[in-house]
């Protein structure tokens, strides 16, 4: 079975990330379990090379390209939030 | 509110703020020396897309509670803008009980909610549950959360 080490940036501080499978991507569960103080149902959400932010399910392989995410606590925006793509 | 309580709780602020200069060394914090009610955070790093390359935070501290009650809101520059020059402040929730408060001090609030029972686990040990810190990586989150649409 194929051995893969990555490093990536979560919550702006390098991993290293050792993965056994078929994919050279982790996991978000994956990358969690790396995480000291990491909790169970913390998201992760991943900064795309284009800008985009993108939310990453425990099962699914971090998106192709990315190498910055957060891991943050379940949470909900009460307010709305700048997003500068949409200004009018 | 015993007095023991926020003894606790600004203790517990003055330990998480240790945790905070070693991640973001070039920010400063004052916390409520009296009540433990908020923190606040100056020069704190954010996203390429701004106007500015930091900003400053006020976070309301949930007292009594905190840590078991996680924060759900800030405040941040109310004058942000885009690079390109685009005004924000219609972003801002203006309904808010203390927004003449802050807002007359030039302060634009976000809330940001921890969603659902056991979504915020704090620990004894600062970084063994979430902290200031998770809540900083929201924070975080939220400025460089660029291309989401911007309705309700």
């Amino acid at each position: 079975m194929p051995h893969y080490t990555q490093q990536y940036l979560v919550n702006d501080e390098l991993v290293t990330i050792s993965t056994d499978g078929a994919s050279s991507h982790p996991t978000a569960s994956q990358v969690k379990a790396c995480i000291p103080g990491a909790q169970p149902g913390d998201d992760l959400y991943a900064t795309l090379p284009t800008g985009d932010v993108l939310y990453v399910r425990d099962n699914e392989t971090i998106p192709a390209g990315a190498q910055d995410f957060q891991l943050v606590p379940k949470h909900e925006r009460g307010s709305l939030l700048p997003r500068l793509g949409t200004l009018a | 509110m015993s007095n023991l309580d926020t003894r606790r709780r600004i203790n517990r602020l003055n330990q998480e703020r240790i945790y905070i200069y070693r991640k973001y060394p070039t920010v400063e914090t004052a916390i409520d020396k009296t009540d433990g009610q908020w923190i606040h955070i100056t020069h704190f790093p954010i996203a390429h897309g701004w106007d500015r390359p930091e900003v400053e935070l006020l976070i309301d501290i949930p007292a009594p509670g905190y840590p078991d009650i996680p924060p759900q809101w800030f405040w941040t520059d109310r004058n942000i803008t885009t690079l390109d020059g685009r005004n924000i402040s219609q972003f801002f929730d203006h309904f808010f009980h203390n927004n003449e408060k802050y807002a007359s001090l030039g302060w634009g609030h976000f809330c940001v909610h921890i969603r659902g029972s056991g979504s915020w686990r704090p620990a004894s040990n600062v970084i063994g549950g979430h902290s200031l810190l998770s809540y900083l990586n929201l924070i975080s989150l939220v400025f460089r959360d660029q291309k989401r649409k911007s309705a309700a």
